[in-house]
């Protein structure tokens, strides 16, 4: 089951924001999405410390807490998929991927009214995330 | 495999460390980094969680190359274990390690609660335990 889903940017914006739990919003989000960017950049770092062979770019897959697992996704552009869901998923890589490459590219880049860096708006873009997403719940 | 093994006591700094062959090369600023770290991002990911569930620490981090499984006793005391990404049960060794923690370590007279752990009879103990299911 599928609780939240984000995009960043390469400098830590929130691109784009969906609660799927139905859940009250909370009090400040903009709040959240920095300690979540946070986090990730810190993460990172360290993932890229531990690992055995040395590397350039960032291996972190997920972590998962007693509540909830964070999955990520780091493209080569810097964009960040980030979905948190319940902790007994399966690793999301494949879906993130598939987000990426199918929903993502086809409803935002291809969109000629998108302003690159700008807040994703598109309605179709949300409706067709959020069935996909519903879908990984089974 | 297991390649790393660390303690870190409740406010952040490292207390034990064992290297297994095959990690990464960590020279001790990066150690002592990590604990710090560590106490950071635990209570992060407490923090971050969403809306209307129960906040908690991180227990397993995954990566392409490693998994790193943290486990925190009740008194904050944490214990991480680094291995490669295929190894299970990682949360039991670390368990495992904290009930020699508490006999090895705890039990001997001569610990003073947070400092360096320098014990041979806890040293053999981790030995064993991470030696025999490689």
């Amino acid at each position: 089951m599928v609780y939240e889903f984000y995009i960043f940017n390469n400098v830590g914006n929130c691109l784009f924001y969906l609660n799927l739990r139905g859940t009250t919003p909370e009090k400040n989000p903009q709040d959240k999405q920095k300690l979540i960017f946070g986090m990730m950049h810190t993460m990172k770092s360290m993932c890229r410390k531990f690992s055995p062979q040395p590397i350039s770019v960032s291996p972190f897959t997920s972590y998962v807490t007693d509540a909830y697992k964070l999955h990520i996704l780091e493209t080569s552009s810097g964009l960040n998929f980030v979905m948190f869901t319940h902790p007994d998923m399966m690793d999301q890589t494949h879906s993130l991927k598939w987000i990426y490459s199918t929903i993502y590219c086809t409803f935002v880049i291809r969109n000629p009214f998108y302003e690159p860096k700008k807040p994703i708006t598109s309605v179709v873009f949300k409706q067709k995330l959020e069935e996909y997403l519903l879908t990984l719940a089974r | 495999m297991h390649y790393n093994f660390f303690i870190v006591n409740k406010i952040g700094l490292l207390i034990y460390e064992r290297k297994f062959p095959g990690c990464a090369q960590l020279d001790s600023s990066d150690l002592i980094r990590f604990g710090a770290t560590l106490s950071a991002l635990h209570l992060l990911s407490a923090v971050v969680t969403p809306s209307g569930l129960k906040k908690s620490g991180l227990k397993m981090i995954s990566s392409k190359f490693f998994k790193l499984c943290c486990f925190q006793s009740p008194t904050g005391v944490k214990f991480c274990l680094v291995s490669d990404p295929n190894t299970t049960d990682m949360e039991k060794m670390c368990k495992k390690a904290y009930q020699y923690y508490s006999d090895y370590v705890l039990k001997n007279p001569f610990y003073e609660l947070d400092q360096q752990i320098r014990f041979e009879g806890f040293d053999r103990e981790i030995e064993k335990l991470f030696a025999i299911k490689q």
